[in-house]
C-alpha cells in the first residue's frame, strides 16, 4: 500500500516536471521562430517584447517631487499610447524619487546593459551622456531626424548642432523648446516688508533681504545637498553680469575654478545663507521647496517646472499660488541652456522594434501637441509653436508672470549643472558647501578644492 | 564493510553539501573573484576591463578622502569595541539578574535594532534638525532660546552625532551575551556565594571570564558592522561636511555612482575585506577564542 502511494506521488512529480519542461520547450521554439522571422527581415506577428502584435516599450520615469514631472509624464504616456494604439505601448516603471534618483538608477542599469529603451533628463549628467555616446550605448537618431521634416521644423538649430557629433551622428535628440530659470517670491511677504517690486540690482536684492528679515520673514529657501541646486542657481547668476563670468560658464568641464568670478560667486552664496533657514545647511531641495510652499520663506530660486506644485494640495495650502510671483535674478538675468544640452536618447539594449517605438516617443515629444502642453505646464517655450490666446488663458497666474519675464530678459547664462564635471558637483559642492557656509573653509579654499576635483575628473576621463 | 559504510556516508555528505557549495560559489565566490580581478583594472562599466596592475591601490593611498575614510573607520571601530560592545554586555549582565520587568526591558531594547538602518537615519535626521529637532528643542530649555547647533552638518559635531545613531543600540550583543550567561552552570554561582562573593564579584570573576569567547564574537560582529555601515551615513551626511563622516563603504559606492570607477570601487572593497579579515584574526587571537573559556 505504502509502495503504491509512493509510486503515485513519484509519477505525479515526474509528470509535473515533464510538463514544465514541455512548456519551456514550446516557449523556446516560439522564440526561435520569432528570431528566424526577424533574421530574414520579415515582420513577425508577435516579435519579442510584444503581445498580440503590440510592441511594448519599457521606459522608466519619475512621478514624485515638487515639480510638473508627474503631470507632463502622465500626459505623455496617455497620449502616446492612444496615438500608437495597436502598434506600440509604453511600459512604464514609475520611480518614486527625485531627478537624482532617476539618474543614479540609470547608471546602475547601464552597468548591466539593461537601460530603459528611452532615456531623458540627461542634461544634468553631461559627462554620463558623453560616456554613453562614446561607448555606442545609444541609437543614432540622425536617419530618423532627416526623414522627419516636422521634427526638423520643431528642433532648435543650435541644439541640432550641439547634439550632432563630429562624424555627423545624432545620439541625443535636439531640444525643441527651452526654459528659463529665475526665482519665485512671495508677494505677500514683499508687500508686508514694504518692498514694491522685485529688486533689479544686487544692492537692492540685499536691501530687500534685510527688509524681509526686519519684517520677521526668512528671506530665502536654500539647501546644500544635491549639488546645492537652489543656492548655486542664484550664486552663479552673478556671473552673467561680466564677460569673464559668461566666458567661464561657456566652458564645458572647466578645470580652473580659482578665478575671481567663482570666488565672488562663492562669497555671494555664503552671504545668501545668512538669509536662509537654520535647516538649509545640510537640507535638501525638497525641504527648501517645502519651506517656501508653506510660507516659511519668501523666495526660492527655481525653474518654471515648480509652478505645478504651487497649486497642488500635496505641497502647498489652498490659494498659495495667488501669493506667488516670478522674477528674474538681479541684473535682469535668467539661466538657460537654450538647447545646448543633452536631453533624450534611445538605448541599444532592446530589439530594433522596441528602439523604433522609443524613437517614435522622441518624435512625439517634438510634436505640436506635446510642445504646447509642456509650455503651459512646465514653462518650456518654443519659437516654432507660439502660445495661442487660448493657451495664454489656460496659463496659471505664476506661469503668465514667468512668460512675461522671459520677454524682458537682458542676460542669459548657461546652467552649471550641464557645464561642470560630476565630481566637482557631487563630491565637492555637495559636501564642502556646508564647510564654506560654516566658515570652516574660505571661498578661495573651496575654489581650490573644485579645481582639484575638476583636474582629477579630467585625468580620470583620459584613462 | 565499515569502509564501505564510511564511503557511502561521504557520498551522502557530498550530495547534501553540493547545493550549498554551488550557491556559495555562485553568490559569494564568483563575485568575490570578479571584484578581486576588477580591482586591478580600469573599468568604467562601459568598456571591458583594462589591466592596470596596482594603480588603483596606489591611487587609493594617495587619495586624501581614502585616508580620511580610513581614519573615521578606525575611530568607529574603537567606539564599537570599547563602548558599543561593553554597553551591550553590561545590559546583558543587568538583565541576567532577572529583576522585575527584565523580559519587557529585553524586548524594548531590541526594538531599535529591528528598525531598518535607513529608517533610523531618517528618524535621527529629525531629532538632530537644527530648527525644530527634538534635541535642540530640549537643549534650548537649558541653554536659552538662541541655542542652535547643526549636529549633522557642522564639522564640529557631525562625527559624534552620527556615531550616536548606532552606538547605543547593542541589542544583538546583549542577546548573545545573555544567552551565554544563562547557559553558565548555576553550581559555579552557588560555590561563589558559599565563598562569600557578592553580585559584583560574581560578574567580575565568574561571568566576564566565562564570556570571553562571546565577547570576542560580539567585537567581531560590531567592528565588521562598522566597516559595512552605509545606509546611516549615506542618508544623513553622505560623508560630509568635507570628509568628516566618510567611510570606505560610502566612498566605494560614490566612486561608482559619481565617477563610474568600478575598478577603483572594487579596490576599496578588497581593502575593506582584508581589513575585516585582519581585525577578525586579531580579535580571535586577543580573546583566545580558539580556546575553551574554562582554559
Amino acid at each position: 500500500m505504502k509502495k503504491t502511494w509512493l509510486g503515485i506521488i513519484s509519477a505525479i512529480l515526474v509528470l509535473s516536471l515533464v510538463a514544465c519542461a514541455g512548456g519551456q520547450n514550446s516557449g523556446t521554439e516560439q522564440n526561435a521562430g520569432t528570431n528566424a522571422a526577424q533574421g530574414s527581415g520579415q515582420q513577425s506577428a508577435a516579435p519579442s517584447g510584444t503581445s498580440s502584435g503590440v510592441v511594448k516599450v519599457p521606459i522608466m520615469m519619475r512621478n514624485a517631487g515638487n515639480d510638473s514631472q508627474a503631470v507632463i509624464n502622465e500626459f505623455m504616456v496617455e497620449n502616446y499610447n492612444k496615438l500608437y494604439e495597436g502598434q506600440y505601448e509604453l511600459e512604464v516603471e514609475w520611480l518614486p524619487g527625485v531627478a537624482e534618483d532617476y539618474r543614479t538608477k540609470l547608471k546602475m542599469l547601464n552597468a548591466s546593459n539593461d537601460l530603459p529603451a528611452w532615456l531623458y533628463d540627461l542634461h544634468a549628467e553631461t559627462a554620463f551622456a558623453e560616456l554613453l555616446i562614446q561607448n555606442n550605448r545609444l541609437v543614432d537618431l540622425k536617419p530618423h531626424f532627416d526623414a522627419s521634416p516636422e521634427w526638423q521644423r520643431m528642433a532648435i538649430p543650435e541644439s541640432v548642432e550641439f547634439n550632432t557629433t563630429a562624424d555627423g551622428k545624432m545620439y541625443t535628440s535636439p531640444a525643441v523648446s527651452t526654459e528659463y530659470v529665475g526665482i519665485f517670491y512671495n508677494k505677500e511677504h514683499f508687500q508686508n516688508a514694504g518692498i514694491a517690486s522685485f529688486p533689479e540690482t544686487w544692492d537692492d536684492f540685499w536691501d530687500a533681504c534685510n527688509k524681509l528679515k526686519a519684517a520677521g520673514y526668512t528671506p530665502l529657501s536654500l539647501h546644500t545637498t544635491e549639488t546645492g541646486w537652489c543656492p548655486m542657481l542664484l550664486g552663479t547668476s552673478t556671473m552673467a553680469l561680466s564677460d569673464e563670468g559668461q566666458a567661464f560658464m561657456n566652458q564645458m568641464f572647466p578645470t580652473d575654478f580659482n578665478v575671481p568670478v567663482v570666488i565672488n560667486m562663492l562669497d555671494v552664496i555664503t552671504r545668501l545663507f545668512t538669509y536662509s533657514t537654520a535647516d538649509a545647511v545640510g537640507g535638501n531641495y525638497a525641504l527648501a521647496a517645502n519651506n517656501f510652499c508653506s510660507g516659511n520663506t519668501s523666495m526660492i530660486p527655481n525653474g518654471p517646472w515648480m509652478v505645478a506644485s504651487l497649486s497642488d494640495p500635496q505641497f502647498a495650502p489652498e490659494g498659495f499660488e495667488e501669493k506667488v510671483g516670478y522674477a528674474m535674478y538681479p541684473g535682469k538675468t535668467m539661466l538657460s541652456n537654450q538647447g545646448k544640452i543633452y536631453e533624450m536618447a534611445v538605448s541599444v539594449d532592446h530589439p530594433e522594434e522596441v528602439q523604433l517605438g522609443a524613437i517614435e516617443l522622441v518624435k512625439y515629444r517634438a510634436s505640436e501637441e506635446f510642445i504646447r502642453f509642456n509650455a503651459v505646464h512646465a514653462g518650456y517655450f518654443s519659437t516654432v509653436v507660439p502660445l495661442t490666446d487660448e493657451d495664454m488663458e489656460s496659463l496659471s497666474p505664476v506661469m503668465r508672470e514667468y512668460a512675461a519675464r522671459v520677454l524682458e530678459i537682458e542676460r542669459t547664462l548657461l546652467r552649471y549643472q550641464a557645464q561642470w564635471d560630476p565630481l566637482t558637483q557631487n563630491e565637492v559642492i555637495s559636501t564642502e558647501l556646508v564647510s564654506l557656509i560654516n566658515g570652516t573653509i574660505t571661498s578661495e579654499e573651496m575654489a581650490t578644492k573644485m579645481s582639484e576635483s575638476a583636474a582629477k575628473f579630467a585625468t580620470d576621463s583620459q584613462g | 564493510m565499515s569502509k564501505f559504510k564510511k564511503s557511502g556516508k561521504n557520498i551522502y555528505i557530498a550530495l547534501f553539501l553540493t547545493p550549498a557549495l554551488f550557491m556559495f560559489i555562485l553568490i559569494y565566490l564568483w563575485p568575490l573573484c570578479l571584484s578581486i580581478i576588477s580591482s586591478f583594472t580600469s573599468w568604467d562599466g562601459f568598456t571591458s576591463m583594462k589591466f592596470i596592475g596596482l594603480r588603483n591601490y596606489r591611487e587609493l593611498f594617495n587619495d586624501s578622502k581614502f585616508l580620511a575614510a580610513l581614519w573615521n573607520t578606525f575611530r568607529w571601530a574603537l567606539a564599537a569595541a570599547f563602548i558599543h560592545v561593553p554597553f551591550g554586555v553590561l545590559v546583558a549582565l543587568i538583565l541576567s539578574k532577572k529583576m522585575i520587568g527584565w523580559r519587557f526591558v529585553r524586548s524594548a531594547f531590541m526594538i531599535p535594532n529591528i528598525i531598518s538602518q535607513s529608517a533610523m537615519a531618517i528618524l535621527f535626521t529629525f531629532i538632530f534638525r537644527p530648527d525644530a529637532g527634538i534635541l535642540n528643542s530640549v537643549l534650548r530649555v537649558f541653554m536659552g532660546p538662541d541655542f542652535n547647533a547643526n549636529w549633522l552638518h557642522d564639522s564640529k559635531y557631525a562625527f559624534l552625532a552620527l556615531t550616536q545613531i548606532w552606538l547605543w543600540f547593542a541589542a544583538v550583543i546583549t542577546l548573545i551575551t545573555l544567552s551565554e550567561i544563562l547557559s553558565i552552570s548555576p553550581e559555579l554561582y552557588e560555590a561563589a556565594k558559599i565563598d562569600g562573593a557578592n553580585v559584583f564579584q560574581i560578574d567580575i570573576f565568574i561571568n566576564i571570564p566565562l564570556l570571553r569567547n562571546i565577547i570576542g564574537t560580539g567585537v567581531i560582529i560590531a567592528i565588521t558592522s562598522v566597516f559595512k555601515m552605509f545606509d546611516i551615513i549615506y542618508m544623513t551626511t553622505n560623508g560630509g561636511p568635507g570628509n568628516s563622516t566618510i567611510n570606505l563603504a560610502v566612498m566605494s559606492v560614490n566612486a561608482i555612482i559619481i565617477q563610474n570607477k568600478f575598478g577603483y570601487a572594487n579596490a576599496i572593497g578588497i581593502f575593506l575585506l582584508i581589513l575585516g579579515v585582519l581585525v577578525m584574526s586579531m580579535t580571535m587571537r586577543g580573546f583566545r577564542m580558539n580556546k575553551s573559556a574554562m582554559d
